[in-house]
């Protein structure tokens, strides 16, 4: 009889208080990665958009036997500093605004009308950039329209981002490159990587993704003259915002010394795709001559394990 | 007696979770150096500019500061560097039309390049706590 009652007895206080700490000792541990699993879900997508531009590359090259120009300019009569990203347009499904784009045909590409120049391609940005809309670092408002910025940026090399000469990358000013002159593999060396836009001031000019303006001042490309996400600051002819942790930047004006590194708000690296297609996360940690290994298309530098 | 039990079973349990619970995974920096210095153009402080150490060997990232009225502090890694600097003023009655068509006033670097994009200007910083470094810059050479 004793024995029916204790079975019937229920919790005691200690049993109830540490079933309690229990529970709140996990969600403690829960909560903190319940928000890292929506960046790793915008980085998911942001990786997804590199995927796509990688495919439009090798899509284009399919079409013209060669990559497109970093960007150009004084070979152009029209369209002076038109870049990549309004060339691989058509193979982003973006027919129709490259069609509107060049029947406008402006002699500057800044003064492209603001149905084309403003229009917000998403897929040219990562989502753990959070400055909507994104305009800016085009040298400021023109033509009434402020100029579209993305965050994705390709690669000119290891070195300094010389405006008009041969970079040891796979874009540059007027540059031809195809699968062909990739010498280092497809697979040891870079296409496309990220930046930040600084948010959405419509100032600044040269900042990485400027596409509608920006190119002559290195805004078409990175380099990976330093590590991504460096603590040294981005070079560009005016910078849009100062004192931003993880992206400083100096204006430079026009001192043939423009530098745009990789950089991301993604914990630990960034994300880039190779030439090869495949996109990989490159750690901030990155042994240094391997990253710049990787910039180069035809050094011969044997590529470590990244 | 049984309850007894049940408070040591309970406060054992609870000391358990109570050591775990805060220990994390923390990161430690790599070590770092402080530095700070004057940096003068011709015998006068450059109000307003940047510096940039560069490792020689090109083996690490490079560290950057401010140049505020001729006065720098900032934090890098040990080593051997190439140091950077750059500041620039406007050039007056001078104009940029680098966007067609409108013209700004023209601003240039005034540090020499074998201060910056060419540089020959090295350190080396220790790794104790304070470096000093002082750079008196030529205008010509």
């Amino acid at each position: 009889m004793r024995a029916a009652a204790r079975k019937h007895r229920g919790f005691t206080l200690v049993e109830l208080l540490v079933v309690i700490a229990i529970i709140g000792v996990l969600v403690a541990l829960l909560l903190p990665a319940v928000q890292s699993a929506r960046e790793a879900a915008r980085r998911m997508q942001c990786t997804n958009h590199l995927k796509q531009l990688g495919l439009a590359m090798h899509n284009y090259h399919d079409t013209f036997k060669t990559f497109p120009y970093g960007y150009a300019e004084n070979a152009m009569v029209t369209r002076k500093r038109d870049c990549w990203m309004q060339r691989v347009l058509p193979f982003m499904e973006q027919q129709a605004m490259l069609d509107q784009y060049e029947s406008q045909n402006p002699i500057w590409i800044m003064d492209t009308l603001p149905v084309v120049k403003d229009f917000q391609v998403e897929t040219f940005l990562c989502p753990s950039d959070g400055a909507r809309p994104a305009f800016g670092d085009s040298g400021g408002p023109r033509a009434n329209g402020n100029g579209f910025q993305g965050n994705y940026v390709v690669n000119t090399g290891d070195t300094v981002m010389f405006a008009t000469a041969a970079l040891r990358g796979l874009f540059y000013y007027d540059s031809k490159t195809n699968f062909a002159s990739i010498v280092d593999g497809t697979s040891n060396t870079l296409l496309v990587s990220e930046a930040i836009r600084r948010g959405s001031q419509v100032t600044g000019w040269g900042g990485a993704g400027s596409y509608w303006g920006g190119a002559r001042w290195g805004g078409y490309g990175f380099t990976t003259f330093e590590p991504p996400n460096a603590l040294a600051p981005d070079q560009v002819y005016q910078c849009k915002l100062t004192g931003m942790k993880a992206a400083p930047c100096i204006s430079i004006q026009a001192t043939d010394d423009a530098r745009n590194y990789a950089r991301s708000y993604h914990p630990g690296g960034v994300n880039a795709a190779l030439a090869d297609g495949s996109v990989r996360f490159i750690n901030n940690g990155i042994h240094l001559p391997t990253y710049r290994a990787l910039g180069t298309r035809q050094e011969g530098e044997i590529v470590a394990n990244f | 007696m049984n309850t007894v039990m049940n408070v040591r079973y309970g406060l054992f349990a609870f000391s358990i979770l109570a050591l775990i619970a805060p220990t994390g995974c923390g990161s430690r920096d790599p070590a770092t150096a402080e530095i700070s210095g004057v940096v003068t153009i011709d015998g006068a402080p450059v109000l307003d500019g940047d510096i940039l150490f560069r490792a020689a060997d090109g083996a690490s990232g490079s560290h950057a500061g401010k140049i505020v009225d001729g006065k720098f502090s900032l934090e890098s890694s040990p080593g051997a560097k190439l140091v950077e600097i750059r500041a620039s003023r406007e050039v007056p009655g001078k104009i940029d039309e680098s966007n067609p068509g409108e013209p700004v006033p023209l601003r240039e670097q005034f540090i020499p390049t074998q201060y910056n994009s060419q540089t020959t200007l090295t350190a080396h910083v220790q790794a104790a706590d304070d470096n000093t470094l002082n750079f008196d810059l030529k205008s010509s050479s």
